[in-house]
């Protein structure tokens, strides 16, 4: 059993890192490998690490994969993914990227449950 | 006037306590020969003195009872002691004759020590084991997040696909 979570403790250790290093990549195509793998996995911790590098990215495409869809980032089932991610959304300098995409979400999506989420973020960054 | 006979002295000589009993004092008087004499103008009223009479203890009842105990008890000591050393010898040929008796089986049984030498090559492997595996961890910092912001996302892709799923199964196992 030890040597089970020691391995698994050790390929957390690795995805972290993989995720991290993502995170800073200058390739525009990190973020459909985070939002491909990252964002897909089973495991909250593996999606909460991926939703916080795409939101420290700050572009609009990153932001975009953590706002508008449907179980990822703030829309997540998990509730530790979701309010690591708002979080990570709140501590951002420059917010202004995420509130634009916030504002078109809450006036353009079709799902209601993403619209909502959308709009109680943006109150949220409005009064951050 | 003293009779001077010669049966009077013979008496008076070998038959002393006759007449020195009429002089002793009685015994029921103070010992103290001084108490009604004068002391420097004062009358000594009180006997200061100690009666020289010791007391002598009442053997009343309980005292028997309890000098019968004492008694008893020195007598049963002796038994008790006779026992004692007779326990002391008998522990003593136990002793003799389990030495021999182990000495005996001794000669007869075959020292191995193939059960303990093979525990010992088991404790031996399972720490050389762990040891190993601590000292992999240690050495093994796997990849770092600097390594791969200079990698291939064609390369990092798959590596990451790989990881993430190695995790995943082992997250399964355990729990």
């Amino acid at each position: 059993m030890t040597a089970l979570m020691a391995k698994n403790n050790k390929h957390l250790k690795n995805v972290s890192n993989i995720i991290e290093g993502l995170g800073n990549h200058k390739d525009p195509e990190s973020v459909q490998v985070l939002e491909e793998i990252g964002t897909n996995s089973s495991l909250d911790v593996i999606r909460e690490m991926t939703s916080r590098a795409l939101v420290k990215k700050n572009n609009h495409e990153s932001l975009s994969v953590v706002i508008t869809n449907k179980g990822k980032g703030i829309n997540d089932l998990s509730t530790m993914v979701a309010m690591s991610t708002i979080n990570e959304l709140l501590g951002l300098k420059d917010k202004t990227e995420a509130i634009k995409i916030l504002a078109d979400t809450v006036e353009k999506h079709s799902d209601e449950e993403v619209r909502d989420n959308a709009r109680s973020v943006k109150a949220l960054m409005a009064l951050s | 006037m003293a009779n001077l006979s010669i049966s009077n002295i013979r008496e008076r000589i070998f038959n002393t306590s006759k007449h020195e009993a009429s002089v002793a004092r009685p015994a029921n008087s103070v010992s103290n020969p001084f108490a009604a004499n004068t002391f420097k103008g004062n009358v000594l009223t009180a006997d200061v003195f100690e009666t020289s009479k010791p007391k002598e203890p009442a053997f009343t009842g309980a005292t028997k009872l309890k000098a019968s105990a004492l008694v008893g008890s020195l007598t049963n000591l002796g038994s008790k002691i006779q026992a004692g050393i007779e326990n002391i010898v008998a522990f003593g040929k136990r002793m003799k004759e389990g030495i021999s008796n182990a000495w005996q089986k001794m000669r007869e049984t075959e020292i191995s020590f193939a059960p303990l030498k093979d525990a010992f090559k088991g404790a031996v492997s399972n720490a050389k084991e762990n040891m190993t595996n601590k000292i992999n961890s240690m050495f093994d910092k796997g990849i770092t997040a600097k390594q791969v912001e200079n990698m291939k996302i064609s390369d990092i892709k798959p590596m990451l696909a790989g990881e993430v799923a190695q995790a995943e199964d082992a997250a399964k196992l355990v729990a």
